[in-house]
């Protein structure tokens, strides 16, 4: 009787401690073989951006399999410049030849919508990292995790207009770059409709002529101007700026401060006192996965983690977050249909989630640039 | 016109021999008998038979022992200080130039001066028993060196047992605690003898003991303190510091002790010190100042009440001092006659008790925070807090429990007073000057923290009581039992236990920090009982526990808000402001209130987006409700 006793009482302590086991126990058990395919622009004028989205990737392999020692990742990079129709014949590369389980593009916009043109075609999970161009998810299988352009230009033009108050703005940007083409007009049509008036200016048409431009603006009062340009842009501009002595208040978009802190080291301030959009800021605690990566990355690198990292790292979460939550022998259906579930994945500062349409929901921070770092003025949730 | 003896011994040891030259040939036509001290000890009797004045020029002890001659022989004595012997010119007014002294110590008009003894030795200065720190100092001493010193020692800082008697015309004996001791026959630079007002004399026919006894080592830096900053001319005893005045006094220290007479360490304790009134004629200077300062008096003191006795005796046993200082009941009569009487329930408190809530409830009905002050300036609870911290802090039974009876009695009647109003009143609005009362916060417990300090404070100092009134305000009682009492009588137990909580804040947060201000102040009991320690810590810990709980919901809760102010939206391309907004419970369920400036109208759809990226950004538990302010 009191064996029988004995034996219940192992028993139910057993089951009670059942559900004590964690996730990490759990994976442990499930060994996992994946293949991630990375295409990004590791040569070329902007290979900073495909080293610096390298490194996060790099820091999210790392974390997923300290959390799964089964996890087994074989990175297949494919150099593609910054080049639409090299990026089409690296996926091409990557689904067919490699057979990879899924694929990371650490390009901009315009490199990213030569992929999106044929991503149905091979049927394979792909996460772009910094397009945020709408259409680079017109398509099944190309899924976000950066913000819309059309939100992160409506933010910016009802930020001016609501809260600096500003009825009189000008938007430079570069007709060539559909990133900036797209945050330019959404800019323009939200500020107008909400009462403002706007000179927009091309520059791919005026030939960077910013002294000309700013004479310009500053004869029609202009209280405000968006930048929404790459960094190279950026910085041409403000050098003129700075020659006239017209300084009005200025924003640029999302992940320049990065592209000048890997583009510009000899002239770090250029931005310092603008605005800007971005996925992240400096002065927001770190989430608990923000943390964990944080050290990971650095333990790995000795280098300052970029805004480019960062979305590097948590693209990479994304897909083998997907891949893991698939089984051992994930089928490519399950893995984009986890990307694209709208449940929460982990962020550096917040969660966030990827609808069905493959965006991207998630904060939009509006900081100011000092010191190089992005000090946090709002959230635009 | 100043006359010069005839004729005189010269006594001189081998430094005082500088002076023979001169001596023998004084411009006074006085005929000197050189006698060196050596041929003086073998031959007293003969040499010294039938003198009537002795010139010494020696040591200080070969100089008593001529004092000692000459009270037997009846001789006067004229005196050549040594280069060193700066103390002994001063005391004996010797002017500086050579041909002066000499004339002075010929003069035929001797002062007759007392001769003070202690343990059958000549104490011509000051004798010192123990350790006296700080007193014992030149008064002329550096502020820094005076700092260093004191603190190097303030370690080693201990008292001993020591039993003082008197035997002059009034006989008096103290058992006390003390340092040490400074006995002074006459005035000098020490710090000792400028707080006594140089009240020593060797001509008033008394002895003068300083005895020094700090309590803590609060005492000892407040000590400090008057020693540094403090006029040294001042003639203020310090509190630590004890006076007695007499013609004969005992100093029995336990265990025995050195007895250092004029800087030699002569004998050893008990020192029996007693005053030979006129006992020799020495030829002494004056001064103008002197001439125009006023007699020392000759009254004998006793002043040693501000020295450990009775019950305090037990704890200056201890091997060092405690940090604060302690005391007895006697020692602050009056303070604990007046929190006595705080304690005593009377019908005048319970009708103040009532008048106060009542003006209270309606004062918070009406949302008048004019009527609410003038109910807490009614209200008569803050005297039995403070004496219920006393008496904790002393583990006084019986004012503990007259004191508990009162504020019990006290919160009862507010509470039952409060809870008629409401249960009678048809109008049960909720007022900012309730809501006020509803989440108790860690700013509400430093509030009570420093009413307390100042209760206690003002209760201590007769002088500025009418600040009490002052510190009711700040720490308002009356009005969270009112609101308590609000909270029962509409039988909601969340807004009765949130009220009760700020008043448990405010009347702990007193308590604890009137009885730290009471302890600093030194109101520490002589011997301590560890209850009270108990039921303080036991308080503390009630307290903590609901304390913490409100501290970090509030802190998360103000976090929480704090981050809102930077919160924006934008839903279906309408972006949302922001302005204020605040979490508040109803019926047990957290409501998110937003305050949102918008520029376009706000339809259902806009209004379930917000809600869902509220949800899904923040917490799902949360209801919300939005007032929204369009801007053009």
């Amino acid at each position: 009787m009191s064996r029988l006793y004995t034996q219940i009482i192992i028993s139910i302590i057993f089951i009670a401690l059942l559900p004590s086991c964690d996730n990490e126990v759990a994976r442990t058990s499930t060994p996992i073989t994946v293949k991630l395919g990375v295409i990004g622009p590791f040569s070329g004028e902007n290979k900073h951006w495909g080293e610096s989205g390298m490194q996060g990737v790099q820091t999210a392999v790392a974390y997923h399999q300290k959390r799964n020692r089964g996890l087994r990742v074989e990175i297949i990079k494919e150099d593609v410049r910054s080049d639409p129709a090299q990026a089409e014949i690296a996926l091409a590369k990557l689904a067919i030849q490699d057979q990879v389980d899924a694929v990371l593009v650490l390009s901009g916009s315009k490199t990213t919508l030569g992929i999106a043109e044929t991503a149905d075609r091979y049927k394979i999970p792909i996460v772009s990292t910094l397009a945020s161009h709408p259409g680079v998810t017109n398509n099944d299988w190309l899924s976000q995790i950066i913000f819309d352009d059309r939100v992160q230009g409506t933010v910016a033009a009802l930020f001016v207009m609501d809260e600096l108050l500003l009825e009189r703005a000008s938007v430079i940007w570069d007709g060539e770059d559909p990133h900036s083409t797209v945050l330019a007009e959404y800019f323009k049509r939200t500020y107008q409709e909400a009462g403002g008036s706007v000179i927009s200016i091309d520059i791919s048409a005026r030939q960077e002529d910013y002294n000309k431009i700013l004479n310009q603006l500053q004869k029609n009062k202009v209280e405000f101007i968006y930048l929404p340009m790459e960094g190279r842009h950026v910085a041409s501009f403000e050098q003129s700026v700075r020659e006239i002595g017209f300084k009005p208040q200025s924003m640029v978009s999302d992940g320049v401060l990065s592209q000048m802190m890997l583009e510009y080291k000899d002239n770090p301030n250029l931005l310092e006192g603008m605005l800007v959009t971005d996925i992240y800021t400096n002065e927001v605690p770190l989430s608990e996965f923000g943390k964990s990566v944080s050290i990971k990355f650095k333990k790995l690198f000795n280098t300052p983690a970029t805004t480019i990292t960062a979305l590097g790292c948590e693209g990479a979460h994304v897909v083998l977050t997907a891949l893991e939550n698939c089984g051992r022998d994930p089928q490519n259906e399950c893995v984009n249909r986890m990307i694209r579930s709208g449940n929460d994945f982990e962020g550096i500062l917040d969660s966030f989630f990827i609808g069905l349409d493959g965006k991207a929901q998630r904060p939009v921070y509006i900081n100011k640039i000092r010191n190089q770092r992005l000090r946090f003025l709002l959230k635009v949730n | 016109m100043v006359e010069y003896v005839d004729s005189s011994l010269f006594v001189y040891s081998e430094a005082g021999s500088i002076y023979l030259d001169d001596i023998l040939a004084n411009e006074h036509g006085c005929s000197i008998s050189p006698v060196s001290i050596d041929e003086l000890r073998d031959n007293s009797a003969t040499l010294l038979k039938d003198i009537s004045h002795v010139v010494v020029a020696a040591e200080l002890s070969i100089i008593k022992k001529i004092l000692q001659y000459a009270i037997e022989y009846g001789f006067s004595v004229g005196i050549l200080p040594l280069d060193s012997q700066k103390a002994l010119k001063r005391c004996y007014k010797i002017p500086g130039q050579r041909q002066e002294m000499i004339s002075l110590a010929l003069s035929a008009q001797p002062s007759e001066l007392d001769i003070v003894y202690c343990n059958d030795q000549i104490l011509l200065f000051k004798g010192v028993i123990g350790w006296v720190p700080l007193i014992d100092s030149q008064k002329t001493t550096g502020k820094f060196k005076i700092l260093v010193d004191a603190l190097k020692k303030m370690s080693s800082l201990h008292l001993l047992p020591f039993t003082i008697s008197t035997l002059g015309k009034s006989q008096n004996k103290t058992s006390t605690a003390a340092c040490g001791c400074v006995v002074l026959e006459t005035p000098e630079l020490s710090y000792a003898s400028s707080m006594i007002g140089d009240d020593c004399s060797s001509e008033d026919s008394m002895v003068s003991t300083v005895v020094i006894a700090p309590f803590s080592i609060v005492d000892y830096i407040k000590l400090l303190w008057l020693r540094i900053f403090s006029d040294p001319d001042s003639k203020k005893l310090s509190p630590s510091v004890g006076y007695i005045k007499s013609t004969e006094i005992i100093i029995e220290p336990s265990p025995q002790l050195d007895v250092v007479i004029d800087g030699e360490r002569s004998t050893s304790t008990p020192a029996h010190i007693v005053v030979h009134p006129d006992a020799v004629k020495v030829n002494r200077g004056s001064t103008d100042k002197e001439s125009k300062s006023k007699k020392v008096s000759s009254k004998e003191k006793f002043a040693v009440g501000s020295l450990p006795a009775g019950k305090e005796l037990i704890k200056a046993r201890h091997k060092r001092v405690p940090f604060f200082t302690y005391a007895s009941e006697e020692r602050f009569k009056e303070l604990f006659i007046a929190l006595r009487d705080d304690a005593k329930l009377d019908s005048i408190y319970i009708v103040l008790m009532v008048l106060s809530t009542m003006l209270a409830t309606v004062g918070l009905y009406l949302d008048s925070a004019s009527v609410i002050i003038g109910a807490m300036l009614l209200a008569p609870l803050m005297a039995p807090i403070i004496s219920l911290s006393m008496s904790m802090l002393r583990y006084d039974q019986r004012l503990l429990k007259q004191s508990l009876k009162k504020v019990l009695a006290g919160i009862l009647v507010a509470l039952g007073v409060a809870f008629s109003l409401a249960v009678l009143s048809p109008y049960q609005p909720l007022t900012g000057e309730m809501q006020g009362r509803l989440s108790p916060s860690i700013l509400d417990l430093i509030v009570a923290i420093v009413a307390g300090v100042a209760g206690a404070y003002t209760k201590s100092f007769k002088e500025i009581l009418q600040s009490l009134a002052g510190v009711a305000i700040a720490v308002a009682l009356v009005p969270p039992l009112a609101v308590a009492g609000i909270g029962l009588g509409r039988f909601d137990l969340v807004f009765f236990s949130n009220a009760f909580l700020l008043f448990a804040t405010n009347l702990i947060g007193i308590v604890l920090a009137a009885i730290i201000t009471f302890r600093v102040l030194g109101y520490s009991p002589a011997v301590r009982d560890k209850r009270s320690l108990s039921i303080v810590l036991g308080s503390l810990l009630f307290i903590c526990i609901p304390l913490t709980v409100s501290f970090w919901g509030i802190t998360d809760q103000s976090n929480f808000e704090k981050s809102w102010e930077q919160e924006r939206f934008l839903v279906n391309n309408k972006y949302l402001i922001v302005n204020d907004a605040k979490i508040v419970t109803y019926h047990d369920r957290k409501v998110l209130m937003v305050d949102l400036y918008a520029r376009e109208p706000l339809d259902r759809k806009d209004l379930n987006k917000f809600k869902r990226k509220v949800k899904s950004n923040f917490s799902h538990d949360l209801l919300i409700r939005v007032r929204i302010t369009y801007i053009p």
